[in-house]
């Protein structure tokens, strides 16, 4: 009984090792650019409507404070409104983060 | 029970092999691209002997099953019945194949999958009436010990020599092809931690085998029976995953019925082999028994197995070397060889001294599964370990098994819902550079010939390669014509590079959205001229153009995979010659497969041609087409028309040759397939356009190109669709070498983006949840470069735009 069970219990660490995404490592909470948030900002910005897709944008910048490609969704809508300081602290903000990003294993 | 003798055996693997290779054959038709590309051409004449003599074999096939199921019709047992209901549904499969035959009638779609899946029916067929015959051993007593520590025991070792073996033998032939090429990262070092990566990935498989069917044995310890059913059923699940991730990734099969066929594939496989296992066993000590066999006296024939696997594993080597897909036929071999060598070692296996202990186990299954879960890999090992992988078959399959998860997972899914449709209806949109369309002033009319040379490659071309001392008739043609040096496929691979040079434009991932007339930008363009279209119908123009009455067809008759340059070139002098093209001008058009991979992986050199460094059957197929060429262009000078010509040549693609022994195209994005030649002469009235040969362009150019040089101004709509390579201004030019690009496979999910002029390349690999970077050097040699975050961020964006224009224009939305 106590090899089954020690069996039993090395085969369901290696098929999760084997199959499970993600299975061992620490989760982080990076944002997903197809979870539906995401997906009405670029959505939005495909369209040219910066207006809407400037609010989604906020949120999801409040969410991942250090995700990169929200500064840079931010940056292009800032852009698209005429809000040129704006869209240069958004740039100088992504470039920071992305330099953060890049430096990080 | 009675020994069945080989000729049984030969018997059923001969029954097997027709119901497998029809089932194959319905499985690679049954997927859009593979039916378009492989089916339909032809591209191996024994595919059409195949489908054509099917019915015919099915006959003598029914004559085998009968010879099989004979001993029980013959005389009364417990499988007579499930014997004739065998032979019954055997005969009504052949007679219906002989009235209808199945198999030349065939096309893509999902309906053809279930045909293969109802052509392996019979083999379930024979695995039943098999287990009916010998079911009695089911039901004795176990010969030996039915002790479960045995088996552990037995398990065990075969799991850790297994993992032992396989290294050293594959680390070996790794060793002996690394040592005739040139690869610093695999000297001493490399070496070592490639055979350290191999052996931890080995013992990760193995030791799940041994911990699955060791835990199956204890909870069906009472019941050999049961065992027995629950280790096949290990079985079924690994071959099934296998063909999913091996065959189906490899030929665009997914989904429901995609899983299905590797289900009733897997079924197959185990059922002949245990079937003919089970007859071979007597009284068993456990479930693995009925399938490896029982424990072997070591001796001479047993010593053979190790050196017949290794055999076995070369023979498979140096067959996939020749004729492999994507590695497909690499990695079944390496999988065959370790199921047969993991049995070979449980045969052998004897009980140990002393009892396998609880910390044994324990230790020697944690020991690698934290190596795998813990220990990083910086990038200059992954880099070496991708260099290893090239040489080292088991290390790529068992890494391809084992290793960490996709990068971007829902990008994957999202990559591939938006590829490669086939049951999604896309309405044509119209694409036009010029609207409305009206006949165009130029006089005379240029003529205009779009010369594509399947899988040429720019570095085999003496304009694009100082080395090159072999095409100096194409070289003295781009002294005279605008050489673009920068030149990629929108498409890598025919099936869709094709239909987007037509066009113009980067088009929805389908074969084919049709009518295609109104995204037809090209043809559109030559009928309001009044061309004489003259074109080689092959199974994509014929597709796509067939249906118009007023084409010429060139090499009319001639199959498609006998398409040559020069004899194309022949047929459209010939044209000329007798054509008063100042009353009609005309247009013609091939895509020659002289340099397709079916010929040259396996072709040869006429004596006395020598091409040092390269691949040489390709480069003397270059060398032949060049100098056709050079007569063409001298007959169209002497003539007097090539002034007033506008002359393309360019590819469809690119080609592998052989780097990281990779041949073809299939669904990579690599440097050598997305770069094409694209070399332009202009009519006399365009010499002096202001050209930027460095500046990234795209074959999608050359339909807007063509507008140009009839006078038109030609713009695009939307930022999928070309533009003018000659009459840009600056602006534009400098637009290209500062704008992304987006380029795709024809046959998969992977895109490519092109940046910074076409130095840097990121390729986003869904089929096999990879992905890569390159940088091009100052000396144009691309280096493979570790994809960092932000770079995976900004070229997935990319891509995804690029996909989401599509979805927009063509009304496309598909849940992912």
């Amino acid at each position: 009984m106590k090899r089954t069970v020690l069996l039993g219990a090395l085969l369901a660490f290696f098929l999760g090792a084997l199959l499970e995404p993600g299975f061992g490592r620490w989760h982080t909470s990076a944002l997903d650019p197809l979870a539906p948030g995401p997906r009405r900002v670029e959505a939005a910005i495909a369209s040219r409507r910066f207006a809407d897709a400037l609010p989604l944008a906020a949120d999801l910048r409040r969410v991942y404070p250090n995700e990169p490609l929200v500064a840079y969704w931010l940056a292009e809508i800032y852009g698209g409104l005429g809000r040129a300081e704006d869209e240069a602290s958004a740039w100088k903000s992504y470039r920071e983060l992305a330099g953060q990003a890049e430096s990080t294993p | 029970v009675t020994r069945v003798s080989l000729r049984e055996l030969g018997l059923r693997l001969l029954i097997a092999a027709f119901c497998w290779l029809t089932a194959l054959y319905a499985f690679i038709t049954s997927s859009p691209f593979a039916y378009q590309q492989f089916i339909r051409p032809r591209v191996f004449g024994w595919i059409g002997t195949f489908s054509a003599w099917h019915a015919s074999m099915g006959w003598l096939w029914l004559a085998l099953v009968v010879l099989y199921s004979w001993p029980d019709i013959r005389q009364t047992s417990r499988a007579t019945a499930s014997s004739v209901a065998l032979v019954a549904l055997a005969f009504v499969l052949v007679a219906w194949n002989a009235l209808f035959p199945v198999l030349p009638a065939l096309s893509d779609g999902a309906g053809t999958l279930y045909v293969g899946i109802l052509g392996l029916t019979p083999l379930g067929m024979m695995t039943i009436v098999d287990h009916l015959r010998h079911a009695t051993i089911f039901a004795r007593r176990p010969h030996g010990s039915n002790d479960p520590a045995s088996l552990d025991s037995r398990l065990f070792f075969a799991a850790v020599a297994s993992s032992a073996y396989f290294t050293i033998l594959y680390a070996a032939f790794a060793s002996m092809a690394v040592s005739d090429a040139f690869e610093p990262d695999l000297i001493g070092i490399g070496l070592g931690l490639g055979f350290i990566w191999t052996l931890v990935d080995h013992l990760l498989i193995f030791l799940t085998a041994f911990l699955a069917f060791a835990f199956v044995g204890r909870i069906f310890q009472s019941n050999v029976g049961a065992q027995y059913v629950a280790t096949a059923g290990i079985f079924v699940v690994a071959f099934w995953i296998a063909f999913i991730r091996l065959i189906g990734g490899a030929v665009g099969l997914h989904g429901f019925g995609a899983n299905l066929a590797g289900v009733a594939t897997s079924v197959t496989i185990v059922g002949v082999w245990a079937g003919w296992r089970v007859s071979r066993s007597i009284a068993p000590d456990s479930g693995a028994d009925l399938l490896f066999g029982r424990r072997s006296v070591v001796d001479r024939a047993v010593l053979l197995g190790p050196a017949l696997v290794a055999a076995t594993a070369y023979v498979f080597l140096v067959a996939a070397d020749r004729y492999d897909w994507d590695f497909v036929l690499l990695k079944i071999g390496v999988i065959a060889v370790w199921t047969v060598g993991f049995g070979a070692a449980y045969r052998m296996a004897l009980d140990p001294p002393r009892r396998l202990g609880d910390a044994t186990v324990a230790t020697t299954c944690l020991i690698p599964l934290a190596i795998h879960l813990m220990v990083p890999i910086s990038p200059e090992q992954q880099h070496t370990l991708d260099r290893y992988r090239v040489y080292n078959a088991a290390f790529r399959t068992a890494d391809d098994v084992v290793r960490e998860n996709p990068p971007s997972p829902s990008f994957d899914r999202y990559l591939k819902a938006n590829t490669g449709f086939t049951d999604t209806t896309i309405v044509p949109i119209d694409i036009d550079f010029v609207t409305p369309i009206e006949r165009a002033t130029v006089e005379p009319k240029p003529l205009i010939f779009l010369f594509v040379i399947d899988s040429l490659r720019p570095d085999y071309l003496s304009p694009y390669n100082g080395r090159i001392q072999f095409t100096p008739n194409i070289e003295e043609f781009a002294a005279e014509s605008v050489v673009l040096r920068n030149a990629f496929t929108r498409y890598g691979g025919t099936g869709l590079s094709m239909p987007a040079i037509w066009s113009g434009s980067a088009l929805p991932h389908k074969q084919y959205v049709e009518p295609f007339d109104r995204m037809n930008a090209l043809d559109k363009l030559l009928k309001v001229n009044g061309y004489r279209r003259l074109l080689t119908l092959d199974h994509i123009t014929a597709e796509l153009l067939g249906r118009d009455e007023g084409l010429e067809e060139l090499d009319r008759g001639r199959p498609e995979m006998d398409l040559d340059f020069c004899k194309t070139l022949r047929e459209i002098q010939a044209h000329l010659e007798r054509s008063d093209t100042s009353s009609r001008p005309i247009f013609a058009h091939t895509r020659s497969l002289n340099l397709h991979m079916s010929k040259i992986r396996n072709g040869s050199v006429p004596p006395g041609e020598s091409y040092p460094g390269l691949q040489a059957p390709y480069a003397s197929r270059v060398h032949g087409m060049d100098t056709c060429f050079g007569s063409f262009v001298d007959r169209l000078k002497a003539l007097g028309l090539y002034d007033r010509s506008l002359i393309v040549l360019t590819s469809d693609h690119g080609e592998m040759l052989g780097e990281d022994g990779r041949w073809g195209h299939s669904y990579y994005m690599t440097p050598e397939v997305i770069q094409i030649p694209l070399i332009i002469h202009v009519p006399s009235w365009m010499q002096g356009s202001n050209v930027d040969p460095e500046a990234v362009t795209f074959s999608t150019d050359i339909t807007p190109t063509v507008y140009a040089a009839l006078g038109y101004k030609p713009s695009a709509s939307n930022d999928l669709m070309g533009s003018p390579l000659v009459g840009a201004d600056s602006s534009v030019w400098m637009k290209r070498r500062q704008e992304p690009y987006v380029l795709a496979a024809s046959y998969g999910a992977v895109y490519a983006v092109i940046r910074d002029n076409g130095r840097h390349l990121y390729i986003a690999d869904a089929v096999n949840g990879r992905e890569f970077e390159y940088e091009r050097d100052a000396h144009g040699r691309w280096v493979d470069r570790k994809p960092t975050s932000v770079t995976r961020m900004v070229n997935q964006l990319q891509i995804r735009r690029y996909v989401d224009e599509l979805g927009r224009l063509y009304g496309l939305n598909p849940e992912f």
